[in-house]
């Protein structure tokens, strides 16, 4: 059983505000639940950029030297073969093919990478802090097991019923919800 | 809040005072409650269409190609033209998707779901006919390079058909994960309204999709970097498509500007396409707030731009022939325009390239019974721009004895009849099962497309004194007085 | 939002006219040094010109098609295009005597001996004096006048506010596109594919449209790197630098895709009358040939790839920098070796059979320079004549408040 704090916000621009304020107050922002991605909210909750990006770029460069070399190898010294007088290296003809498996690697290599680091499969449970995020609402996860005394949850009800908060709800999970940092 | 903005002269994409939640209802309604008889009645019907053309290909597999009505010289013909057609109009959905992303047209978000979906569809159609026309397709898997025990004798690299076995393939499988990794969320939004058993199955598809700010932040990063590779992959695969043509020395075929061309081409019935399917789908699901007359207005202009490019083109490869001096390429262009396959010629450049400059009138564009009429019209003259390449070049080749005069048999239009049918059946499913429309990007930009904000965005401008706020959308939208125009005759409904 | 008045800084002034003044005396040097090879001279002086107008024309393209596509992020440097724009007459002016006078160096089917070439008969019908003026006066004084009505209705905007100074930029934009569209084709075959009269290539048109399309791209960052540096365009940001750095890597990418499908394809067919124009580039120039690989596409594709560097100004000013002189090596490699080609034949067949092919030299770079110096001054000097900020634009708003 896990329990957490879930502040309820029925706006984009409130929310972002409401993390600001929180952060201010210097309390620990488990996560933050949206139905749409907001542009900003991870500067204001202050996560690491990702790195996605970078991973595509080696998994594409990865690509380009696999599609060369076997066209190489295969085309110059396994089985050399004349068609119509081509070179056996015919650089210009590798460049379709290469291009192709760059971004074979690069697109697969990142989508499978992205589910990994999120956790999404198609075993995991349908458990939700709220059906409502993935419609109209915006939720602010706080850890109770983290804030488990009496004194913290009242000082995050305070904090977060100084922003445009909608309801603030005490919700005990069967499955723990990673924050923020234990996915990235 | 002051960093949402946009200028009130713009045309909202989400009208009628939409919230979030309307939003979700809106889209989420189509997959839900009990199957309406229409549906039905048009899925039995699409599906024993499709079935036909399984029943064709079938027979065609069981006695040979000789089924078709291929001759000496016309050794590919229907086959190859309906590949081509399929391939072009599975180019839409990426681009509308990816290139328009990056050139930030954000009236994608109305669209983008259905024509990706309809991507992977027609790619699915387009790879039935290089498989059917090998002849003995048990033995397809000769096409992939393997390591085999037959020397080991590998595939010819430098076989433009093989670079096409790569391009389709990468092709359908990134278009497929660009597509599935944009569904998850709205998966995940269906899965939270439902109970029970389809709870269970919608989180199955959604991969337990939760919204978190990681999952944001990444998907975020994923779609763009995927839409940057996207870009190049749609250009590369049309380009390898014309490749089969323009490696060889085939009068009409080999020429420079195919790539480009091809490219332009796709994208033009590509467009044309998801008009044909767009138009049908708003009216039946309601979404005319969502997909909006300026939805199709600027799929509209792009089918314009594109038809023009491929005029454009066309009227290159004419001159060019005519300029480079070699008899051959003259003849082969004026075979074309007067041979026996003048007709084709006629039809192409008819549907082609003249009928999208209607499309510079205002009232054209923004009709939505027109654009459906000459959406079809543009898929029937795109099939005959492939045809007019593929028949005239081939069928009066350099030995005039050999010239024959090719017609297709019935088991050749069955299989294409049938492989629109397979097309319709599995869109069907799609728009009863999956959201058409991308929830979420559409509430990403509900306060920059939203009408009741553009109208709000009106009043400060007003306020700021800025000069062309009068007869904008938003000024009428936000019910200041402003000078009636003709132009604006549409907005009155506000 | 108020106007933003610009007057070219001493500083810019002074590196415009610096260029001028260094790439005249070595051009004129050149000349002097090379009045045996008229024909090199003179393609020279038609390749460089030709570049720097499209370069010109290619700005308006980019207001043109970015106005059409109702893009709001563009509108704060909506006014460095029309700058480029405002060169067009500049290069349109200039081209007139370098046809006039060099035009049967340039040209091989102007050649008298022309008549006794069936090809060349065959192609009599267009390639002849009259038509080729005909057009070319067609496109030079069409350019120069689009240029000048899409701009002076662009900066009357200013001091009328309201929308029908931009109703009149979308009809505008949309006939000049029209023109453009046909005639940036036509033009490529005549300025430039005509020197290999022999030689056709139907992708030709648009492949000569992208380079100057990445090369204006360069210069628009160009401008705003210089500008910003004298404390001019506050509300632009990086983010509009990153949105033309995109537009600079993706069209690089673009040209890269045109050049290789050209080149592959009549590699590919292998038919003599086409690889002609490849044999003779790869055998007499193959380091400048290969180098227009390297400076327009592999460095671009490797040095703009992330984020981050579209948006450093130091590395976008190495890029653009690179762009700019790498288009136009491009356009020197589709004139030059064609025309030097039938110089050669003009001198007889032994001294033909020990031509050295010329490669860059003082006359080149000279010419370069200059008109880089040109380009410079007239573009800050057009820059000057209007508001750097299109107060009354409709979208100036979204380009203010634009992220990414």
């Amino acid at each position: 059983m896990y329990n957490y704090l879930v502040g309820i916000y029925g706006d984009d621009d409130d929310l972002i505000q409401a993390v600001r304020k929180v952060k201010d107050a210097g309390l620990e922002i488990h996560d933050c639940l949206t139905p749409f991605p907001i542009h900003g909210l991870e500067k204001a909750m202050e996560l690491k950029e990702s790195r996605l990006h970078t991973a595509g770029f080696f998994y594409g460069a990865t690509g380009t030297m696999f599609a060369l070399f076997c066209m190489t190898w295969i085309q110059t010294y396994s089985w050399p073969l004349n068609v119509g007088g081509k070179p056996g290296f015919a650089l210009l003809s590798f460049i379709p093919i290469t291009f192709e498996l760059t971004v074979l690697f690069a697109a697969v290599g990142m989508t499978v990478t992205y589910y990994l680091r999120n956790r999404l499969s198609i075993f995991r449970h349908d458990e939700v802090l709220d059906v409502r995020i993935t419609d109209h609402k915006f939720a602010m996860v706080f850890d109770l097991d983290k804030y488990d005394s009496e004194e913290d949850l009242n000082r995050i009800k305070r904090v977060l019923q100084s922003t445009k908060v909608e309801e603030i709800n005490l919700r005990e999970m069967q499955h723990k919800v990673y924050s923020a940092e234990e996915q990235s | 809040m002051s960093h949402h903005y946009t200028s009130p002269i713009r045309e909202p994409l989400v009208e009628g005072n939409k919230t979030y939640h309307d939003i979700t209802d809106d889209i989420a309604k189509a997959t839900e409650g009990s199957i309406k008889p229409l549906w039905l009645v048009a899925l039995l019907v699409c599906a024993t269409i499709g079935l036909w053309g399984i029943l064709n290909i079938l027979y065609t597999i069981w006695y040979g190609i000789g089924v078709w009505g291929l001759n000496k010289t016309v050794g590919w013909a229907w086959d190859i033209t309906n590949f081509v057609w399929w391939i072009g109009i599975g180019h839409a959905g990426t681009l509308i998707s990816a290139i328009l992303l990056l050139f930030r047209q954000r009236w994608r978000t109305g669209v983008n779901r259905a024509a990706e979906a309809m991507t992977i569809f027609a790619v699915m159609c387009a790879a039935i006919y290089p498989g059917i026309h090998m002849g003995r397709i048990w033995l397809a898997f000769f096409i992939f390079p393997y390591p085999n025990s037959r020397g080991p004798l590998w595939v010819n690299f430098n076989s433009p058909l093989l670079w096409d076995v790569f391009a389709i393939s990468t092709y359908f499988t990134v278009s497929l994960l660009f597509w599935y990794t944009g569904l998850l969320p709205d998966f995940a939004t269906i899965r939270d309204r439902a109970r029970g058993l389809r709870r269970k199955i919608y989180n199955v598809l959604a991969f337990g999709w939760t919204g978190t700010a990681k999952q944001w932040e990444r998907f975020e990063s994923l779609s763009l970097v995927l839409a940057g590779l996207a870009t190049p992959l749609v250009l590369s695969v049309h380009t390898i498509v014309s490749f089969d043509f323009a490696t060889s020395v085939i009068p009409g075929w080999h020429t420079t500007i195919f790539p480009p061309y091809f490219v332009a081409g796709a994208i033009f019935s590509g467009f044309a396409m998801v008009l044909t399917l767009m138009l049908i789908t708003r009216k039946l699901l309601n979404l005319e707030e969502y997909i909006t007359i300026g939805h199709i207005e600027s799929m509209n202009k792009v089918i314009t731009l594109t038809g023009s490019i491929v005029g454009v083109a066309y009227i290159t490869e004419l001159f060019i022939a005519w300029y480079s001096g070699v008899l051959y390429e003259q003849y082969a262009f004026e075979n074309r325009i007067f041979g026996d396959y003048w007709w084709a010629y006629a039809s192409m450049m008819t549907c082609n390239v003249i009928s999208p400059q209607l499309f510079w009138v205002r009232k054209l564009r923004r009709s939505v019974a027109f654009t459906f009429f000459l959406s079809i019209v543009i898929n029937i003259g795109m099939w005959f721009e492939r045809f007019v390449i593929i028949v005239t070049s081939l069928h009066e080749d350099y030995v005039p004895s050999s010239w024959l005069y090719y017609s297709p048999t019935w088991v050749e239009v069955s299989i294409f009849v049938g492989t629109m049918g397979i097309f319709m059946t599995l869109f069907l499913l799609f728009a009863r099962f999956f959201p058409v429309i991308a929830i979420a990007e559409v509430k990403s930009i509900l306060k920059v497309g939203g009408d009741q904000y553009i109208a709000e965005y009106a009043r400060q401008d007003k306020a700021e004194g800025r000069g062309w706020v009068d007869g904008s959308y938003g000024a009428a939208a936000a019910g200041m007085a402003s000078p009636k125009s003709p132009k604006d005759a549409d907005y009155d409904k506000h | 939002m108020q106007l933003e008045s610009f007057t070219t800084p001493a500083r810019v002034k002074s590196v415009g006219l610096g260029l001028l003044v260094i790439g005249l005396i070595m051009f004129v040097i050149g000349v002097l040094t090379n009045m045996d090879n008229p024909a090199r001279i003179w393609t020279t002086l038609l390749a460089t010109n030709h570049y720097f107008l499209l370069v010109g024309l290619a700005g308006l393209f980019f207001v043109a098609s970015q106005t059409m596509g109702y893009n709001g992020w563009f509108v704060l440097i909506k006014r460095l295009c029309e700058a480029m724009a405002g060169y067009v007459k500049v290069g349109a002016i200039l081209m007139i005597p370098i046809l006039l006078f060099g035009m049967k160096y340039i040209y091989h089917w102007t050649d008298p001996h022309a008549a006794h070439d069936p090809i060349l008969v065959g192609k009599a019908p267009y390639l002849n004096y009259g038509f080729f003026w005909l057009r070319s006066i067609i496109y030079l004084v069409g350019w120069s006048v689009f240029a000048f009505l899409i701009v002076r209705n662009s900066r009357d905007h200013d001091s009328h506010p309201g929308i029908k100074h931009y109703n009149s930029s979308l009809v505008l934009s949309a006939v000049f596109l029209l023109f453009f569209g046909v005639t940036s084709s036509t033009s490529a075959w005549d300025f430039l594919m005509s020197i290999d009269p022999h030689w056709y290539s139907t992708l030709y048109g648009w492949y000569t449209f992208i380079s100057t399309f990445v090369a204006s791209m360069a210069v628009v960052a160009l401008m705003i790197i210089v500008l910003k540096s004298f404390g001019y365009l506050k509300h632009v940001t990086e983010e509009h630098l990153h949105d033309v750095g995109k537009f600079m890597f993706a069209f690089s990418v673009a040209w890269a895709y045109l050049w290789f499908s050209q080149h592959m394809l009549i590699w590919y067919a292998n038919i003599p009358e086409e690889t002609i124009y490849f044999r003779d580039r790869w055998e007499n120039y193959p380091v400048l040939f290969f180098g227009t690989v390297v400076l327009n596409f592999v460095f671009p594709l490797l040095v703009l790839i992330s984020r981050g560097a579209k948006r450093r100004i130091q590395i976008m000013f190495v890029a653009c920098l690179v762009i700019i002189f790498g288009h136009w090596l491009d356009f020197y490699m589709m004139a030059m070796p064609g025309s030097m080609k039938a110089y050669s034949h003009t001198l007889g067949h032994d001294a033909a059979h020990h031509f050295v092919y010329p490669g860059l030299g003082l006359l080149e770079i000279g010419a370069f320079l200059t008109f880089c110096g040109l380009f410079t001054m007239v573009v800050f000097w057009e820059l000057s004549k209007a508001s750097l900020v299109p107060v009354n634009h409709p979208y100036i708003k979204e380009s203010i408040i634009h992220h990414t």
